[in-house]
């Protein structure tokens, strides 16, 4: 079997991300990277530009039309997405997970993780250590991630010069989190903040503010970024949400990504960008309910489903044909035609992502599956542009 | 597309360079702005006074003051002391003028203020009202009685009152078996 350039699992495993390779994860790293041409990558940032443009647009119909509830969020978080909205606080990072766009197939939307992206460090950085043997020969890759978040996190310090840059980033301590995080400590200590990591658990929330626990007494954080979802806050620890956007309102912390990226994590968004824009050329239609799509193959999804976790594709028939289990499955559902996937030689279906660093185009990377979804079992494939 | 397999990948003998990445951990960083007691662990319902008080207080020893008896007034800006002087003479003084008076006397202005921040003006001085006024700074039972029980429920009750959330930790605690990216 063909084995990822050793060199490139040795500087994974150095850099302290050997989790991505080790043990389940053995496989994770395909053996061989994806050719696009230059075309193909500029569809996809156009692709992602105008994606992010409807959802802005989104956005505001949801709040002008007080949309709240249908998007499945909750009444206590909405005076701080106004207020991030009003602020005009940036969105540091997301990404969106499209189909099609090579080999002439069209770019569909798949959605958008606007909250907690994952796949950083992968796309940051092991695609381009995975590419380097061969970066000379071809024309290099559609990675400025790191780039990107430098810039982002520095406009930010300069947005609020008042406030202390010390940034706290923080997960529920999965490895993958915290390492997810690692790309973002980079890009802001790069742009100058004082970074530190915690898990959840061990920060402090108070009325003053956020703080870790030191030797010397109580650290405070001006800025923190969060692997830990909107919607874990708004469904699994109310008190803590009623907290931050409390502390959020009175300035003094403003967390990350800003509250309004719940609206855009949210499926049903999906469903009003396809009544608000039917014509779009990215959006497959997408419902709140299945008999439009009666007839058709079509994929249900949850509200706030991650990780390709409880997603169900049903045929013509109607026949579930392929399903994930997962632990989301007492969200409400959104029902989305199926999209085309491009498919190899050998049969497994490509799927490609964007991240977006303030909106903009910004890293391309791709998945791979031997099934219809795209899942955390994926295999995590480089592209290089020739 | 072509997909690209790795028996085609051009081996490179070429270091790949690459800026150190921090590893992760939780590290704390000196450096930062320590908040030393900011944080406070007790938190409850704070009260916050809006009536003020009329404190009479009697120079019963030389630069020794007792309070004769308080009442509660209708705003905090209403608030004097009342001072009546061994030598039988008398001031009075606004909560602001209360803090510079016998400012060449510091015996004398301590023992005052002390007395002061013992009785009901001690809440117009930052006192917490959950504290109890303190029968060493009454001249008589008479006096204290009046203060401790009705004065201090006239005052609690037009208190304005506010919860101050308990510092909290602990969000999330086991909820490290998944993760949480998308």
């Amino acid at each position: 079997m063909d084995v990822p350039d050793q060199g490139a699992l040795d500087m994974i495993q150095q850099e302290g991300y050997g989790w991505f390779i080790e043990g389940d994860n053995e496989e994770y790293m395909a053996p061989d990277a994806i050719m696009v041409t230059k075309n193909e990558v500029t569809a996809f940032n156009e692709a992602a530009e105008a994606c992010y443009d409807l959802f802005k647009k989104g956005l505001q119909h949801v709040a002008d039309h007080n949309l709240w509830s249908r998007l499945g969020i909750p009444a206590e978080i909405i005076p701080l997405i106004k207020y991030d909205i009003l602020r005009d606080l940036p969105h540091i990072c997301g990404r969106f997970d499209l189909s099609g766009g090579v080999d002439g197939m069209p770019i569909k939307l798949i959605e958008f993780n606007a909250d907690t992206s994952s796949l950083m460090p992968e796309s940051a950085y092991f695609q381009s250590w995975m590419h380097e043997p061969i970066r000379l020969e071809y024309k290099g890759q559609f990675n400025y991630l790191v780039h990107d978040l430098t810039k982002g996190l520095r406009d930010l310090k300069n947005q609020f010069p008042e406030k202390t840059a010390t940034l706290l980033l923080c997960s529920l301590g999965y490895e993958e989190d915290r390492l997810n995080l690692n790309v973002i400590r980079e890009a802001a200590e790069v742009a100058g903040f004082e970074v530190d990591y915690a898990d959840l658990e061990d920060v402090v929330f108070s009325d003053e503010g956020v703080f870790l626990e030191a030797e010397e007494g109580y650290v405070q954080y001006y800025f923190m970024y969060k692997m830990v979802p909107w919607e874990f806050m708004m469904f699994e620890e109310p008190e803590l949400m009623e907290l931050i956007v409390d502390l959020s309102i009175k300035d003094e912390v403003l967390v990350l990504n800003p509250a309004y990226t719940i609206a855009y994590q949210a499926k049903h968004m999906l469903s009003i960008l396809y009544e608000l824009f039917p014509d779009n050329p990215y959006l497959l239609p997408t419902y709140d309910t299945e008999e439009p799509l009666q007839g058709k193959q079509y994929v249900r999804k949850v509200n706030f489903g991650r990780l390709g976790e409880n997603i169900e594709v049903v045929d013509s028939a109607g026949a579930v044909i392929s399903k994930t289990h997962g632990d989301f499955g007492k969200f409400s559902k959104i029902y989305q035609e199926f999209a085309e996937m491009y498919a190899d030689e050998d049969g497994d279906i490509y799927q490609g992502s964007l991240f977006v660093a303030k909106g903009r185009p910004s890293c391309l990377c791709f998945r791979r599956r031997d099934d219809l979804i795209i899942d955390d079992d994926s295999e995590f494939v480089p592209h290089v542009i020739f | 597309m072509v997909k690209l397999k790795s028996s085609s990948i051009v081996k490179s003998t070429k270091k790949i360079k690459k800026a150190g990445l921090v590893f992760g951990t939780a590290l704390l960083m000196t450096g930062f702005i320590s908040c030393g007691d900011n944080v406070e662990y007790t938190s409850e319902e704070v009260m916050t006074p809006n009536n003020g008080i009329v404190t009479e207080v009697k120079e019963t020893q030389k630069d020794l003051f007792k309070i004769t008896n308080e009442e509660v007034v209708a705003t905090i800006a209403d608030s004097r002391i009342i001072a009546e002087y061994m030598d039988g003479a008398r001031d009075t003084f606004t909560l602001e003028e209360a803090r510079l008076v016998d400012a060449d006397n510091p015996a004398r202005s301590r023992s005052m203020n002390g007395i002061l921040m013992g009785g009901m003006m001690g809440y117009m001085m930052g006192k917490s009202m959950k504290t109890p006024v303190s029968r060493a700074a009454y001249a008589n039972d008479g006096a204290y009685n009046k203060s401790s029980s009705t004065n201090s429920s006239k005052l609690k009750s037009t208190a304005t009152k506010k919860t101050v959330k308990t510092p909290k930790k602990g969000f999330g605690s086991s909820k490290s078996s998944r993760s949480y990216g998308g």
